[in-house]
């Protein structure tokens, strides 16, 4: 699987609202602190504007951060663009700890309430349609792929692979942990 | 197939596809340093990829300027301009017509290789931002496939060419200008005639010489529809544009037949190779040329070169189809017929729905804050459109997408499903309908937030629009973030442009105000600064202006404009004049910081400005004078006394001058001879007062109004000498600002 460009989404618990605004100065800082690890960050970007947008965004050399809207799960998206050397399940580990990491940091910078993330749930983004165009036969091998690598992760979760994008859309699907399995901050 | 190239090789034309084979190519040569920086730099501006802000490597945090290490490390693709530094990819639209095919393609590409915003321009384009160069190859496969090219969007080359987007459909207009704006398009488009420009070149055509929708007046060639002796035809307008001072285009002809419309620009291109200024860019645009040489030696030339051109079927090849030309509606014409409207549909039909020539259709406009829409919205827009209108979609100059052919019953089903998607925003075309170029947030020229400063306005006028006096409603805001005008803030009721101003040290984001622009009739009036006032305040000036014009106005049927041409210019500048004071930094941080952005401007200079005290300096004080002067320039322009207005123009030049010397040297002579050789010994050939991008110029003002007094006054030279007046006094604020900065850094080393 050559898939290099794709993302993960770290959805807000439901009843967490946050004004998209308030994290403009949070990701400003993060900048001047070079907060997220093996990244060069670069500008922020207020999307606020556009509904069901990317938010307020966090470029970076290697993938952009942003606060996004689309269909009314806001979250914390993280879409890498840059490559990953090593195989799939290497470079999906990769992508996953530096979306947690900045979940995390998000935690911890407390934009007026703390923000919370929902600790069962991350929605996969395949951001290549070349690679990985948004059709039922990938479909079913992201999803396997997903499950073997999830077995590897989590040996003991149970997790059911579900909302899969509409045609025309980039090839997506949200994995919910059906046990007690907390993805976040561990 | 594991390449776009191999994918796409059967659905893309011959010359676009070698043409996006040589870019290629040439990216892979420059990577292993075999083109020059300034050579590689126009290739790819040719190309539409253009740079961003921060693509020199350099970016302030708001302490300090700190190096962005990108992994190409020294490799550029342009001078200072870095190899991974991400940049933007202007995609042209010809005339704004897009498809729903087109629509999911500038979706999906958005998503994989920008930051999943679509952007359109004021000259309806669309706008990629945060692309690396070398996706760019694959972007321009994939848009080509759908019949879109970059190619000549960027560099100096016909650009874009516009034109109304109720072409067609449009009541008022003498005929369909589209198919015109599309042959020219075509013919322009990569023709040997038009590839050693000095300078870029901008069309526009117009239904009408009403209303505004083509803004013929500020481009470099114009064309007004026109039908004469049952021919069609059009109003030719040749050397208009903004930029930092702007022309008026002038009347090349008063008809010129269809088939004379391509040869003619043909011919301008020629003669615009053969003569225009090269190496001064400042200089290189047609209005210049058209200014040099007079319209009449101009227009001769023109005609000298169309007689020789060797003769091009291209011409009038597209004439013949023209009886084919048309839009065919889905859907049969209706009308509402006491259908139920949903709840918000008809505060959005209000301003959002134009009726169509064509009985029982609509115009639906949508209304896109900022100009961005997300790749989300983009691709549901798509389906909207074909299920209701097919391929009739358009870009406006406003920044806004209409759909045409909108079948009348279907408005209701239409309206909420833009909803649902956050696309029926009501009150497109009024004061909530602002217009912003990029500005800080992208553009390496931006010098203040236009859309941090939109989107304030926006947000502040929006819930309110319902209580607006109804002329208030109907004005037009447009905000630049520099005296570039990508903004068109001259052509606005309220125009805004952004610069910056020194305060006891600190550096204070501005913006002029700009005030009687017209953005009817073509563009048909462009307005005039009456005074800088710091970013923050700006909302209030706004509130205060409309206020002022509401309490004031003779009648309820004296337009804004009117208004604001019947009054003197001293009575508006004290309107605004309780704006333009800065609190100390310790009353209130806020001024000096931008909209939407934390950043203290240069918080590295504070440390040392607060040291620096409450001591405001002459120079600071001088330039206020000179500001003042050049206001009372614009005061005796508009009581007719053109000779005081250029003299005052001037003088606040040299008292600009004046201030920066005053920095220098203690005993500064009086004479204006004296003040200007200092002035180019001291600033202009040490290059101290050199813009980054516009190097000399705005110090060539001066100069050059020094040296050759002008004569032969008339209402629009002076009008320039005054633009120019006021952008040497902004690019002194910015030497003195420099000037301090070097100065800090001096007492900084020295104090290591």
């Amino acid at each position: 699987m050559e898939l290099q460009k794709f993302g993960i989404k770290l959805f807000f618990k439901p009843n967490g609202s946050y004004p998209s605004k308030d994290f403009i100065p949070v990701f400003h800082n993060w900048i001047k602190t070079n907060s997220v690890p093996e990244h060069m960050l670069i500008d922020v970007i207020d999307y606020s504007h556009i509904p069901d947008g990317p938010g307020i965004m966090l470029i970076a050399h290697e993938g952009h951060f942003s606060l996004d809207k689309e269909n009314n799960m806001p979250g914390l998206l993280y879409l890498r663009k840059a490559k990953i050397d090593g195989d799939f399940q290497k470079r999906f580990e990769s992508v996953f700890a530096t979306s947690l990491q900045a979940a995390e940091l998000l935690h911890k910078n407390k934009i007026g309430s703390e923000v919370d993330f929902q600790s069962n749930s991350f929605r996969f983004i395949a951001n290549d349609r070349l690679l990985a165009e948004n059709n039922e036969e990938n479909q079913e091998l992201f999803s396997n792929t997903f499950n073997e690598i999830l077995t590897n992760m989590y040996p003991s979760g149970k997790w059911v692979i579900e909302d899969y994008s509409q045609s025309g859309e980039r090839l997506a699907f949200t994995i919910n942990f059906q046990d007690d399995t907390n993805i976040i901050f561990n | 197939m594991t390449n776009w190239k191999d994918i796409l090789k059967d659905e893309i034309t011959a010359e676009l596809s070698e043409q996006i084979d040589i870019f290629e190519t040439q990216i892979e040569l420059k990577k292993l340093e075999k083109i020059d920086d300034k050579i590689f730099a126009e290739t790819r501006l040719r190309k539409g990829v253009y740079g961003q802000r921060y693509d020199n490597g350099q970016r302030h945090d708001g302490e300090q300027s700190r190096e962005l290490k990108y992994p190409s490390g020294d490799k550029l693709k342009g001078p200072e301009t870095v190899w991974d530094a991400p940049g933007m990819l202007r995609i042209k639209i010809p005339f704004g017509g897009v498809n729903p095919k087109q629509l999911r393609m500038l979706a999906d590409l958005s998503e994989e290789y920008a930051d999943a915003v679509v952007h359109i321009t004021t000259r309806q384009d669309i706008q990629y931002h945060f692309v690396h160069i070398e996706d760019t190859p694959t972007i321009m496969r994939r848009l080509a496939a759908v019949g879109i090219t970059t190619h000549e969007a960027c560099g100096n080359a016909v650009r874009n060419v516009t034109a109304c987007p109720l072409s067609g459909v449009c009541q008022d207009e003498t005929f369909d200008v589209s198919p015109y704006a599309k042959a020219m398009a075509e013919f322009m488009l990569n023709h040997p005639d038009c590839q050693d420009f000095g300078r870029k070149f901008k069309i526009a055509f117009s239904g009408c010489s009403e209303h505004a929708c083509g803004i013929v007046n500020m481009h470099d060639l114009g064309g007004i529809a026109k039908i004469r002796d049952g021919k069609n035809g059009f109003e030719i307008y040749v050397g208009g544009g903004l930029g930092a001072v702007p022309h008026q285009a002038k009347i090349m002809y008063d008809f010129l037949a269809e088939d004379e419309i391509l040869p003619l620009m043909q011919a301008i291109g020629r003669v615009f190779t053969r003569l225009g200024e090269k190496k001064n860019r400042a200089k290189a645009r047609v209005k210049f040329l058209v200014a040099r040489l007079g319209l009449e030696e101009f227009t001769r030339l023109v005609e000298e070169e169309r007689q020789i051109l060797p003769h091009d079927e291209r011409w009038t090849s597209y004439i013949d189809e023209l009886p084919a030309w048309g839009e065919n509606p889905i859907k049969k014409s209706s009308s509402l017929n006491g259908q139920v409207k949903p709840e918000g549909f008809d505060q959005w039909q209000e301003k959002n729905v134009i009726s169509q020539r064509q009985e029982g259709y609509k115009v639906v406009v949508i209304m896109l804050p900022l100009g961005d829409i997300s790749s989300h919205q983009t691709r549901k827009l798509a389906d909207i459109a074909e299920k209701y209108i097919g391929d009739y979609v358009r870009t406006t100059v406003e920044q806004n997408f209409v759909l045409r052919w909108v079948s009348e019953s279907d408005l209701p089903g239409l309206y909420e499903e833009l909803n649902a998607i956050g696309l029926a925003d009501p009150g497109a075309g009024t004061i909530v309908d602002i217009t912003a170029c990029p500005g800080t947030d992208t553009c390496k020229l931006g010098i203040a937030s236009s859309r941090g400063l939109a989107d304030e306005l926006r947000q502040m006028l929006a819930p309110k629009q319902w209580e607006l006096d109804e002329a208030v409603r109907n004005l037009r805001i447009k905000i630049s973030g520099c005296f570039n005008s990508c903004g068109q803030h001259h052509i606005a009721d309220m125009g805004f442009y952004g610069n910056s101003r020194t305060f006891k040290g600190y550096k204070v984001p501005h913006f002029q105000v700009v005030l009687g622009g017209q953005w009817t009739n073509n563009a048909g009036n462009f307005g005039l600064a009456i005074g800088a006032v710091p970013s923050k305040n700006i909302p209030q000036v706004v509130l205060k202006l409309t206020d002022y014009y509401v309490e004031n106005r003779s009648s309820k049927e004296e337009s804004f404009q009117e208004f604001f041409a019947r009054k003197k210019k001293s009575v508006l500048k004290e309107q605004i004049q309780e704006f333009t004071e800065v609190p100390p930094y310790l009353e209130d941080s806020s001024f000096y910081t931008d909209w939407g952005d934390p950043r203290v401007f240069t918080l590295g200079d504070m440390g040392v400005g607060e040291c620096a005290g409450e001591v405001v300096s002459l120079t600071e004080v001088e330039l206020q004078s000179a500001e003042r002067i050049c206001f009372e320039a614009q005061v005796e322009l508009e009581d007719g006394k053109l000779d005081e207005a250029e003299d005052k123009a001037y003088k606040a030049m040299i008292r600009g001058a004046s201030a920066l010397l005053r920095k220098e040297f203690q005993d500064i002579s009086s004479d204006p001879d004296e003040i200007v050789t200092e002035f180019k010994q001291h600033f202009y050939d040490t290059k101290l007062f050199w813009d980054r991008f516009a190097h000399g110029k705005f110090g060539k003002y001066l100069i050059n109004r020094n040296e050759n007094p002008p004569s032969n006054l008339n209402n629009d030279s002076v009008h320039r000498k005054i633009e120019e007046s006021q952008l040497f006094i902004e690019a002194a604020h910015a030497c003195y600002a420099k000037m301090m900065d070097i100065e800090k850094k001096e007492l900084s080393g020295k104090a290591i």
